[in-house]
């Protein structure tokens, strides 16, 4: 099951990734299907076999919520790192645009394989560490844009 | 003598005009009318700033909106994108194509 590509096991040697491997449940979703809800509680960390993962945010336009897509996950990336950092709530809505495998990660399971493989712990935190950065930068960036125009629109 | 009366008569009405005339284009009038462009300009601009661009027509379909709020999204995000790979203030400043951004 392991994905070679997997942003989650980089660094790992192959009896460590099978170690992460071990806690994983596979999961099946549908065309369409919701792999969680904005706000919703988050237990795992999801990973991409095969098919895709739409991340979408909520944009209101006259009294309809629709959904926006923000960031498509393909095999090997990581999602839902919610289930690692507190509070444990989804921050975006996410569903399957095609006929989507996934591994799911339960956060119970992964803490106690990080409590007695410390190294594990380690290099996975580090993986998951690098996903939510990116994530962090790039709406860092579209915020200074945005505060950018704003002051040029209002002050110009 | 008539004549020479309604001429003055003409003469008198036609000074007076003059005068209102002038009197309402004085400098001090002209300082007036300023003051109360300049009174009445803040308010506008105000308004004009609080909507920051058209407002958006009802007449637009929703899809139409929402396909264009999905364009600028993904036009932004490939700009944060382009900036987290060569950060500097200048593609902080580019524009998209967006027509939500221009």
């Amino acid at each position: 099951m392991r994905s070679p590509q997997s942003d989650l096991l980089q660094g790992l040697s192959e009896n460590e990734a099978a170690l992460v491997m071990a806690t994983a449940e596979p999961v099946s979703l549908a065309t369409g299907a919701v792999l969680f809800q904005l706000g919703g509680e988050a237990e795992r960390l999801y990973l991409v076999v095969r098919g895709q993962i739409d991340l979408l945010i909520p944009i209101r336009i006259r009294d309809r919520d629709e959904d926006v897509l923000l960031e498509e996950k393909r095999p090997g990336e990581t999602l839902g790192w919610s289930g690692l950092v507190p509070p444990h709530r989804f921050t975006l809505k996410a569903t399957a645009p095609v006929d989507t495998e996934l591994l799911a990660f339960p956060r119970k399971k992964l803490e106690e394989l990080f409590a007695a493989e410390p190294a594990i712990g380690h290099a996975v935190t580090r993986n998951v560490a690098a996903v939510i950065g990116h994530r962090l930068q790039i709406f860092q960036a579209m915020w200074l844009r945005e505060v950018q125009r704003m002051v040029e629109t209002r002050h110009a | 003598m008539l004549m020479l009366l309604t001429i003055v008569f003409i003469s008198l009405a036609a000074v007076a005009f003059m005068v209102l005339v002038l009197f309402g284009i004085s400098p001090e009038n002209q300082k007036g009318n300023a003051a109360e462009a300049r009174t009445a300009s803040p308010a506008s601009r105000f308004f004009a700033s609080e909507s920051a661009g058209p407002a958006p027509s009802q007449d637009v379909p929703v899809e139409v909106l929402l396909s264009q709020i999905q364009r600028h999204v993904r036009l932004e995000k490939a700009a944060a994108e382009s900036f987290v790979q060569g950060p500097n203030a200048e593609s902080l400043r580019s524009r998209t194509a967006s027509p939500l951004a221009n």
